[in-house]
């Protein structure tokens, strides 16, 4: 596949998610004007004055395209809500997530690889089994009672402030990824172990040590680096639950008070700006998955 | 006084003015609130130990307010309370009797004909940039608000009666009205007065002292972080007494379990509007009863159940009363409320010269239920289970939004009793903008609110025909007597004669039951004993700029 082609594909594949999510906000039930405590005076004509203020009056294409311009200069608009830029909006949002986010999937990896080596590689089965049961418990426990759980006895413990420390929800993220990181990667090391050419390598009567690290590692490192492109988008589309409990401002929230309230500048906003970290890390991560396996390259 | 507005309360909810300078006066007499401070009391101010100036209260918020501009859409319930500190209007209700008493104006006079309003202004008031404050800004002030170029259509409807504001010299203001009303006075009181001098230059709607107000309060904004926290600090300039707290935290917190969290921590010092489950989870804390006043203060809203009148089977009065005898509210007060609500029977604010306390609630009663529906003709003629007439099925659709557990709860109870009677209900739940939207429709059988209760309020936007199509008449009511009596009460202008006639409306409204009332739903709150100069407003909002914290400064 060329360059020219992937970011074609890229750019096609932003449109249709942005003018799909344009027209299902637009025809979805309810109005932004009701949603909020003015609902009690509504009528057609403050209603129709309310839109008319925020550029409602036009054609869907016509907003559509002029949305489209006006983003490609990274404008947003202004939320409906608030009337403040979009854009102040999700710089905002996107500052505490990326924080967030950045050091959950740093910290998913960095122990769930090592971890995933260790569980196929280890002799000790009895601590492996036990390892690997209590990740299995783990991937079980759902984020949004974990959450609290965690928030609850943390708080009452008086070891860290109830809210504004970054730890708590950085846990909370990681513990779902790194359950199902550690359980792949130990999965990929496994299938890696047994194939032909470490047996072959063993038959040669290689040293141990370079075949884990020559044969095993390097083949069995290239898998969970294609799930970080479905980690990242996940991640930076925020956590609702996490975010609420820990009162983190982030994408999240963001996105979920906005459909709520209808507030159609802001949806748009950060829809556009997941869709474009979904696709590129899908590229990146095809990319690199290319530079460490060579059957990809062709 | 304070608006009419948007009485809904759902996922927002409450508006209201307040008081100042708690020193010279007794506390909030009983008299418009006589179930209030039940549960424990509050002590009295004059109990509560020395004072000591200066400190901080941490307030936890639920959600934080889109702006600070009260003015513009969404009329936002916190983001009018955290102005209320830093804006201040002409006049401010007194929340021992609900009249307006000076702010921003020194005194007023109304014209015999109750349509001119000329206000002498307060001299020698600055804003908090150290501009003097004049009748400029007063004026300006109405005209963006009268301005169609401005977004306040949650609030413009307010001031429409107005059609003149004049700047006669720069002290005294005079107000014209199209016509006589005898809510004008308290409409045109309780505007927050703007600085002109800082929103003259840049778009009003999109100006930054929307988030960064410059008032002439007795406090002043400092610090805004979103989705965190918003900080006032006391204005020491004020022209009247100052506050006695330093600093107000507005501390966001959106998660429930989270907040009685921090409260258990001393993270807050002022949690309000806990659930029933909570206040009391938290009120059984023995160590929490030590530092917090638990308290179950004024009742703030009232919660319905309507029957839309434009669907055949309700236009009956009949049927709507045997509707409410088939829902059994002590049972719902005991429940789902945990007995700390009260049924209510009258559509006002319960001790105010409107409320009727001689109407009591129609009595749970299945079998009665029964006979008003067969009276009105409905039979289960075909032996199906359920109730007919003239071919039609007594059958309906309760609907109600997802925002609060309560509706989930109330609708079970419902469907079961109604079946029970041969009626075939069933309910839908609606996300909060879809559900308004359908009843700004009139698209409903049956649904469910809160009314905001206020201690003076107008019924006409909710009840009168007139606002089936441009008010929150939503249920549908027409009565001409109604209409009639709606009318006259607002050109009568003495407070007692005007109850007199609103208790005539609202025994009408108890024969006519076009909604059910379920209970007044009141304000559960907790303080931290630190604090004195503790007390609620009618409304239920405490004004934290009389707090002060008690005792030798620590």
């Amino acid at each position: 596949m060329t360059a020219a082609k992937r970011v074609l594909d890229v750019a096609l594949t932003f449109l249709a998610i942005t003018a799909l999510t344009f027209v299902l906000s637009r025809f979805a039930p309810g109005d932004p004007y009701v949603g909020d405590a003015q609902g009690g005076v509504a009528n057609d004509a403050t209603i129709a004055a309310w839109h008319e203020l925020r550029g409602q009056g036009e054609s869907l294409p016509t907003q559509y395209g002029r949305w489209l311009l006006a983003s490609l200069s990274l404008d947003f608009g202004r939320s409906f809500i608030d009337t403040r830029p979009v854009r102040e909006h999700l710089v905002e949002a996107l500052g505490s997530t990326l924080l967030i986010a950045g050091a959950a999937a740093l910290l998913t990896y960095a122990l769930a690889i090592p971890l995933g080596v260790y569980l196929a590689l280890s002799r000790k089965k009895l601590l492996a089994g036990v390892v690997d049961s209590g990740l299995f418990v783990l991937h079980g426990v759902p984020v949004f009672w974990g959450a609290l759980m965690l928030g609850l006895t943390v708080s009452a413990s008086g070891l860290l402030p109830t809210r504004g420390s970054f730890i708590l929800p950085v846990l909370c993220l990681t513990y779902p990824g790194l359950a199902r990181i550690a359980r792949y990667q130990k999965a990929a090391t496994r299938e890696a172990a047994a194939s032909p050419a470490v047996l072959l390598a063993r038959a040669k009567g290689l040293p141990e040590a370079l075949i884990t690290r020559r044969y095993i590692l390097r083949a069995a490192l290239t898998a969970p680096l294609s799930l970080l492109a479905a980690e990242l988008p996940w991640l930076l589309g925020g956590s609702v639950v996490v975010e609420r409990i820990f009162t983190v401002r982030g994408m999240g929230m963001l996105t979920f008070d906005a459909i709520l309230r209808r507030d159609v500048p802001v949806v748009m906003g950060a829809t556009a700006v997941v869709a474009i970290v979904a696709l590129l890390s899908s590229l990146v991560a095809d990319l690199l998955h290319a530079r460490l396996d060579p059957r990809v390259r062709a | 006084m304070a608006f009419a507005i948007a009485v809904i309360t759902g996922c927002q909810g409450e508006i209201a003015p307040e008081k100042k300078d708690f020193d010279a006066a007794p506390r909030p007499a009983a008299k418009l609130e006589p179930k209030a401070y039940t549960g424990d009391t509050l002590p009295p101010v004059s109990e509560q130990g020395p004072r000591t100036e200066g400190g901080t209260l941490r307030i936890g918020m639920a959600s934080e307010p889109p702006h600070l501009n009260p003015q513009l859409d969404p009329v936002d319930a916190r983001g009018r309370d955290i102005a209320y500190y830093v804006y201040e209007s002409l006049a401010q209700a007194d929340p021992r009797n609900w009249r307006p008493e000076p702010r921003l104006a020194e005194s007023w006079e109304v014209s015999e004909d109750h349509r001119t309003f000329r206000f002498k202004l307060r001299r020698g008031v600055k804003w908090h940039d150290g501009k003097p404050f004049t009748a400029d800004d007063v004026v300006f002030t109405f005209e963006k608000l009268r301005d169609p170029k401005v977004n306040a259509t949650g609030m413009r409807g307010y001031v429409e009666p107005i059609t003149k504001v004049i700047a006669e010299d720069p002290y005294t203001v005079v107000f014209e009205t199209s016509q006589p009303y005898w809510f004008a006075l308290d409409a045109i009181t309780d505007i927050y007065i703007y600085p002109k001098h800082v929103f003259a230059a840049g778009d009003f709607n999109t100006h930054e002292a929307n988030r960064a107000p410059v008032g002439t309060g007795r406090y002043k904004i400092v610090e805004w972080k979103s989705g965190d926290h918003l900080t006032l600090t006391k204005n020491k300039s004020y022209y009247g007494t100052p506050a006695h707290l330093d600093t107000l935290e507005f501390i966001y917190v959106p998660d429930a379990a989270m907040r009685a969290q921090m409260v258990k921590n001393g993270e807050l010092d002022v949690v309000e509007r806990l659930a029933p489950e909570q206040w009391q989870e938290l009120t059984k804390d023995a160590a929490l009863a030590d530092k917090f006043y638990r308290l179950r203060h004024v009742p703030d809203g009232i919660q319905w159940i309507g029957w839309n009148e434009a669907k055949p089977m309700f236009a009956d009065a009949r049927v709507r009363r045997a509707m409410t005898m088939l829902i059994d509210r002590d049972d719902i007060v005991r429940n789902l409320r945990l007995g700390l609500d009260v049924p209510a029977a009258s559509w006002f604010y319960p001790g105010s010269p409107e409320h009727d306390a001689t109407l009591t609630p129609w009595p749970y009663d299945p079998k009665g239920a029964a006979k008003l529906l067969a009276e009105a003709g409905w039979k289960d003629t075909n032996g199906n289970g359920t109730l007919d007439k003239d071919g039609v099925e007594l059958a309906f659709t309760f609907l109600y939004p997802t925002n609060n557990p309560l509706y989930e709860q109330l609708a079970a109870l419902i469907t079961n009793e109604m079946r029970a009677a041969k009626i075939a209900v069933t309910s839908a739940k609606l996300e909060w903008s879809v559900y308004t939207e359908r009843l700004r429709r009139h698209d409903f059988d049956a649904c469910s609110l809160v009314w905001k209760l206020e201690p003076e309020g107008d019924p006409y936007p909710i009840w009168h025909s007139s606002s089936i199509g441009q008010g929150s008449n939503w249920v549908g009511f027409k009565n001409a007597k109604a209409d009639e009596l709606l009318e006259k009460a607002r050109r009568e202008f003495d407070r007692e004669k005007r109850a007199a006639i609103y208790r005539r409306f609202s025994a009408l409204l108890h024969d006519e039951e076009p909604i059910t009332l379920l209970f007044n739903r009141y304000n559960l709150s907790m303080v931290s004993k630190k604090f004195g100069g503790v007390y609620s407003t009618p409304y239920g909002l405490f004004r934290y700029d009389d707090f002060y914290v008690v005792g030798p400064a620590r």
